[in-house]
């Protein structure tokens, strides 16, 4: 099938689609309100579902890159960007709903506390992958650039993960991602499992979204004779 | 003596963050699709006018 008749958007975007308005409507009618801190708990469900989305986008990137700087593999190179852009989106609704829980909640839409400030410099580095990308007009060394960026950006993960054990940080602790039993309740922990679950597909369904769109934007670079604006 | 009776109200912030998020991924889905669909109504061209000019020659 020719890439311009194959859909953008494929069943896996549909089931992502599906599983999201699922554990929404989950999230909103039929999960309880936490006691101390009101609704505004609830924005946790989205926060991290987004934040290991992101972290996933951008494990994507750093592996691709490896694999790009390895084999020159240009397939590799379109999925790492992918990956950014989509990476990017999530980490964008993680710095954007953190705010919002910790106005009511720190009674401050930000502090200058490690993770949130680590995240902050991850947002940035991957937007100046992008622009990166954007900026060279060299195919193979706007790919070799950009890998090389794209695997330092990603060893920032475990550092923003680890930054509320090696920081006096004001973000709390891991509720689920540590050694031990997660500290919450049952009915909590299945909200955030499915909101998870759909944000994960979400991820996966749009990085091959984006590798589509990619795979087209070079076919017409190619009959175009030019190495363009990838 | 005050005594809280249930949890604060926070679900301004609560409404607010989800419908943000709803418009995020949408916004990025429809951009996404809207720029997928202008490349492959360039690359149609592009492969027309070089099928012409195939058959031309």
């Amino acid at each position: 099938m020719s890439s311009t008749k194959r859909p953008l958007f494929d069943w896996l975007f549909v089931v992502a689609v599906l599983s999201l308005i699922a554990a929404y409507v989950r999230a909103v009618f039929f999960t309880p309100i936490e006691a101390l801190q009101g609704a505004a708990q609830k924005i946790y469900y989205v926060h991290v579902s987004a934040a290991i989305s992101a972290y996933l986008a951008l494990g994507i990137v750093a592996l691709m890159s490896i694999v790009y700087l390895w084999l020159h593999d240009e397939r590799a190179d379109r999925l790492a960007e992918s990956a950014g852009e989509v990476g990017l989106l999530f980490l964008t609704v993680v710095l954007t709903t953190g705010p919002l829980w910790g106005k009511p909640i720190w009674g401050a839409w930000w502090t200058w506390d490690a993770r949130l400030t680590l995240t902050l410099f991850l947002w940035f580095l991957t937007a100046g992958y992008l622009v990166l990308r954007g900026a060279v007009d060299d195919a193979a060394m706007r790919s070799r650039y950009s890998a090389v960026l794209g695997v330092l950006a990603a060893l920032l993960i475990p550092f923003i993960h680890l930054s509320v054990y090696l920081f006096n940080t004001l973000h709390p602790m891991p509720i689920l991602l540590k050694p031990s039993k997660p500290s919450m309740p049952s009915d909590m922990l299945i909200t955030f499992f499915s909101m998870w679950g759909a944000c994960t597909l979400l991820c996966i369904s749009l990085i091959g979204a984006r590798y589509r769109y990619g795979v087209d934007r070079d076919a017409l670079r190619a009959l175009e004779g030019n190495g363009g604006d990838r | 003596m005050m005594v809280q009776s249930g949890p604060p109200d926070t679900a301004t912030y609560y409404r607010l963050a989800y419908t943000w998020v709803v418009v995020l991924y949408g916004t990025y889905a429809v951009v996404l699709w809207l720029r997928s669909r202008r490349v492959r109504a360039q690359l149609r061209a592009v492969e027309r006018e070089e099928a012409r000019a195939t058959r031309a020659t």
